[in-house]
């Protein structure tokens, strides 16, 4: 059976090196995967860091606080906003109110737009929609939907309210919609 | 969708020479690391040595003029006739606490730094393993 993460931090704090190995052998994907959607160019970099940061900020690290995957994630995002901060100046600053792109908020009671993702059969599409998605929304969308977080966890992450990274990921899933309806519409 | 994670977006296989990149690094920020670690406790342990040498040179001294070893020896020839508790409190009191307590604490310090430089040496010097 599989060593769980927080195992494998109490062994290397004891000495064992070989068990961060294996838990950068366990999240390289899952990080790699998020990283390289909110910044491709400098995906290998950014991980490069979230890892080296990671091994040396483990002392730091409360497993009573946050799971293992929930504090490397919180890495890569800081890691990745600070590489694209240096690249190009204020790239997240439209991390604000979320209103920017001119779509109207969902309301709570808007059904989830499943039809228009069942639409998508390209997957290439829903890559293209996600990109077209300032980073505020495309990573709330990884972090659940790739990820699997749960909206506590991405909160942790994100250093947001549980209730804001919801409206959020709401707010991003519907825009999302918008997005894949207007290429499919283009299409036919 | 909201409640069901994980259908959205697979997730991407990551380049081959990434996970090497990733291990490397660390391996050469741990040798760092122990580099720094070793300097400080090899200069620990040469200054305790600088220490331990006039800490043995005054403890003896000190042996010598508090008259320790006399009081020993009376404590000790006169358990014979029964235990003296006057005696006792002489022989602590002329234990030359101050001088012991410098010794001691060189000691440890040279012991201990000696411990860690050996561990840090080990790590410090040995050639990079990097995964292929």
């Amino acid at each position: 059976m599989e060593k769980p993460d927080e195992e494998l931090v109490v062994e290397h704090l004891a000495g064992n090196e070989e068990a961060f190995t294996l838990l950068v052998k366990r999240h390289l994907k899952g990080i790699y995967s998020f990283v390289a959607r909110l910044a491709a160019e400098e995906a290998d970099d950014i991980v490069q860091d979230t890892f080296l940061k990671a091994w040396k900020g483990l002392r730091s690290y409360d497993s009573r606080s946050a799971a293992f995957k929930t504090w490397l994630t919180r890495i890569a995002r800081n890691a990745a906003i600070d590489h694209l901060r240096k690249k190009k100046p204020l790239v997240f600053s439209d991390f604000g109110d979320g209103t920017e792109d001119g779509f109207p908020d969902p309301e709570d009671s808007e059904p989830l737009p499943d039809e228009a993702f069942a639409r998508a059969e390209d997957a290439q599409a829903l890559e293209e929609a996600l990109k077209s998605l300032q980073p505020l929304y495309r990573e709330v969308i990884l972090l659940r939907d790739m990820s699997q977080l749960t909206f506590e966890e991405m909160g942790a992450v994100l250093g947001a309210p549980v209730n804001t990274v919801r409206s959020r990921y709401r707010r991003g899933l519907a825009r999302m919609k918008r997005l894949l309806e207007s290429v499919h519409q283009k299409g036919m | 969708m909201a409640g069901n994670p994980g259908t959205l977006f697979r997730e991407i296989d990551p380049p081959h020479g990434l996970l090497p990149s990733v291990l490397a690094r660390i391996a050469v920020a741990r040798r760092r690391a122990a580099r720094l670690r070793f300097a400080a406790s090899g200069t620990l342990a040469l200054v305790s040595v600088l220490i331990l040498v006039p800490a043995v040179q005054y403890a003896a001294s000190e042996f010598y003029a508090s008259g320790f070893s006399d009081y020993a020896s009376l404590f000790f020839d006169s358990l014979s006739g029964g235990f003296s508790r006057e005696l006792l409190y002489s022989l602590l009191d002329s234990l030359p606490s101050l001088a012991l307590l410098i010794l001691a604490s060189a000691a440890g310090a040279l012991l201990w730094s000696l411990k860690r430089t050996n561990r840090d040496a080990r790590i410090a010097f040995a050639p990079l393993s990097l995964p292929a």
